[in-house]
């Protein structure tokens, strides 16, 4: 009934429709990622973007279709994936350290019981020093800037040493230097075989920082390598009733 | 001090000291998880829910073996209602369009009416040993018999043992529930468990405060010790500290006053410690943050006059 999935994409979803409190936000959307990009999923406000994200994740269940990692269900690789929420999602004030939260990372791959050694610490410290954290570690997590909270949350993905790292809009009302920061470790994990997805907000940017994307509106308008997919009718077609020519202006 | 030791040496005062104690100390740490999720008027659901619990469970032990007054019984159907108003509670945010806030009102009217009228059952039916289950909506501390004491280091036990053993999940749940979904920890399994935790440090507390002013004893300890920490950890066993300490002064205070009831005593002690948190906690507190407002004035006024700051 299912045909089996290349084994070449490290992720694959077929047909996946998603619906939103009874509204259907995404109709069968069939996306797959290949190995070693950085792949952006762009699209106007209301696309679906971030849904998509969490339906691949499992935390919105799909009204129909299927979702594979490596050729298998999330359940069986969950230790594989790692995930850097869209910033507001959690409570700021809560007691504990940006150290405390890079740590929570490795909790994953410890399971239900074990506790924390020598190696997650070690770990959780080599991912503050790669996000340019370090001498934030002892601070309350709500004292940190928007782009310090992004670079930490981008930590705790880090120490999980995932091989699929999808990214909600991590450059969204960031500054510039945790921007550059973000961007080194992207290009850095990409350099060293992994895979990146990441919701964005900005199509200006598409051909400077990604390599493979997906235009998104509601269904896959268009999918593929940036040179040949990010043409200004498959954005124009994305964007129906936007101006688009200004995102090829800086590019051309 | 001698009568102080005089006290403490009573029998009935030690134990009744012992299990405000437990109480104070568990609610306290436990409150923690309810406050920091937001959820600190569960505790309130659960206590008032109880009565529900207690009331049913004293008619069936009437029933069955005849007399209806065990603790443990009592305690165990205080717990088993207070998980269904909570699940009661979830259900309707599920499946209505009414928000938590809304649901827990409901809960609360729908269990605390279904207890009133069961007691009220209970009052005019042909039970024995009926007049104790007022101890439970307003509490009565100087009753706690070693029966109840024992029930209640049960729990306590139960809910401390099963804090400790899942503390990574309750504080990854509690703080970032996406990522502990992500992880593994299943919400479908957490949320229970940390709920029944939360439930089992409740009920404990009904005997000593009362349904009523339970939900002090969840929230006070909990805000208190925020002020003071930044670490979960610290959160934690501060709230259980300052929960021990009001249980300890406030039934101490009521043994040497006299007629006065434990429960109310301990919860103002509590509001004391809040209190203070709040006006003078180091960083958080009024008193801090009012000077370091000042010390940032005087420095900029220095510093737009050309002067050092």
């Amino acid at each position: 009934m299912i045909t089996p999935i290349g084994c070449e994409a490290v992720c694959e979803a077929r047909c996946l429709s998603v619906s939103y409190r009874d509204a259907l936000v995404l109709h069968e959307v069939d996306f797959s990622v290949p190995p070693g990009v950085i792949m952006a999923i762009v699209g106007p406000n209301g696309a679906g973007k971030s849904t998509l994200l969490k339906a691949l994740l499992g935390l919105l269940p799909p009204v129909a279709g299927q979702v594979e990692f490596f050729g298998r269900p999330f359940r069986e690789v969950r230790q594989r994936i790692g995930y850097v929420p869209q910033h507001a999602s959690v409570d700021w004030d809560f007691p504990t350290t940006v150290y405390d939260v890079v740590l929570m990372g490795t909790y994953g791959a410890l399971g239900w019981f074990r506790r924390p050694g020598r190696e997650q610490r070690a770990a959780s410290w080599e991912a503050l020093e790669r996000t340019g954290l370090t001498h934030l570690a002892d601070r309350q997590i709500g004292e940190l800037s928007g782009g310090e909270r992004q670079r930490a949350f981008l930590a705790r993905a880090l120490v999980q040493d995932a091989d699929l790292y999808f990214l909600d809009e991590p450059l969204q009302g960031v500054d510039a230097l945790s921007k550059h920061a973000i961007l080194a470790v992207m290009r850095d994990l990409r350099q060293s075989g992994k895979t990146l997805v990441m919701v964005h907000h900005d199509p200006s940017t598409v051909r400077q920082l990604c390599d493979w994307v997906a235009l998104l509106n509601r269904g896959i308008v268009a999918s593929g390598p940036v040179e040949h997919t990010f043409s200004e009718e498959n954005v124009r077609r994305t964007y129906a009733h936007m101006p688009t020519a200004e995102w090829f202006g800086q590019v051309a | 001090m001698d009568a102080l030791f005089g006290l403490v040496s009573d029998h009935t005062v030690r134990t009744v000291l012992l299990g405000s104690t437990i109480v104070g100390f568990v609610s306290g740490a436990l409150g923690s998880f309810a406050y920091l999720r937001r959820q600190s008027l569960m505790g309130d659901v659960v206590s008032h829910a109880a009565l529900l619990g207690i009331a049913a469970a004293f008619i069936v032990a009437s029933l069955v073996v005849g007399s209806g007054h065990h603790t443990l019984v009592l305690l165990l159907g205080a717990a088993l209602a207070g998980v269904a108003s909570i699940l009661f509670a979830n259900l309707v945010v599920r499946h209505s369009r009414i928000t938590m806030d809304g649901a827990m009102a409901v809960a609360l009217a729908l269990f605390f009416g279904g207890g009133l009228t069961l007691m009220r059952v209970i009052q005019t039916g042909p039970f024995t040993q009926r007049s104790g289950l007022n101890a439970y909506i307003f509490g009565r501390a100087a009753a706690i018999t070693r029966a109840d004491l024992l029930v209640i280091a049960l729990f306590a036990a139960v809910a401390l043992v099963f804090l400790l053993l899942n503390w990574r999940v309750f504080k990854l749940y509690s703080f970032d529930a996406v990522l502990s979904e992500l992880v593994g920890y299943r919400a479908r399994l957490v949320e229970p468990l940390l709920q029944v935790t939360i439930v089992l440090a409740v009920v404990i507390g009904l005997k000593v405060v009362g349904l009523i002013l339970m939900v002090a004893f969840v929230v006070a300890p909990a805000s208190a010790a925020r002020q003071w920490t930044r670490s979960l950890e610290g959160m934690v066993v501060l709230a259980g500290a300052f929960g021990a300490l009001a249980a300890v002064v406030g039934t101490l205070l009521s043994v040497v006053a006299g007629d006065v009831p434990t429960g109310p005593v301990i919860v103002l002690v509590l509001t004391a410690i809040v209190a203070v948190s709040l006006l003078f906690a180091p960083r958080r507190g009024l008193v801090a943050r009012g000077l370091r407002r000042r010390a940032q004035r005087r420095g900029s006024r220095a510093s737009s006059e050309g002067l050092p700051a």
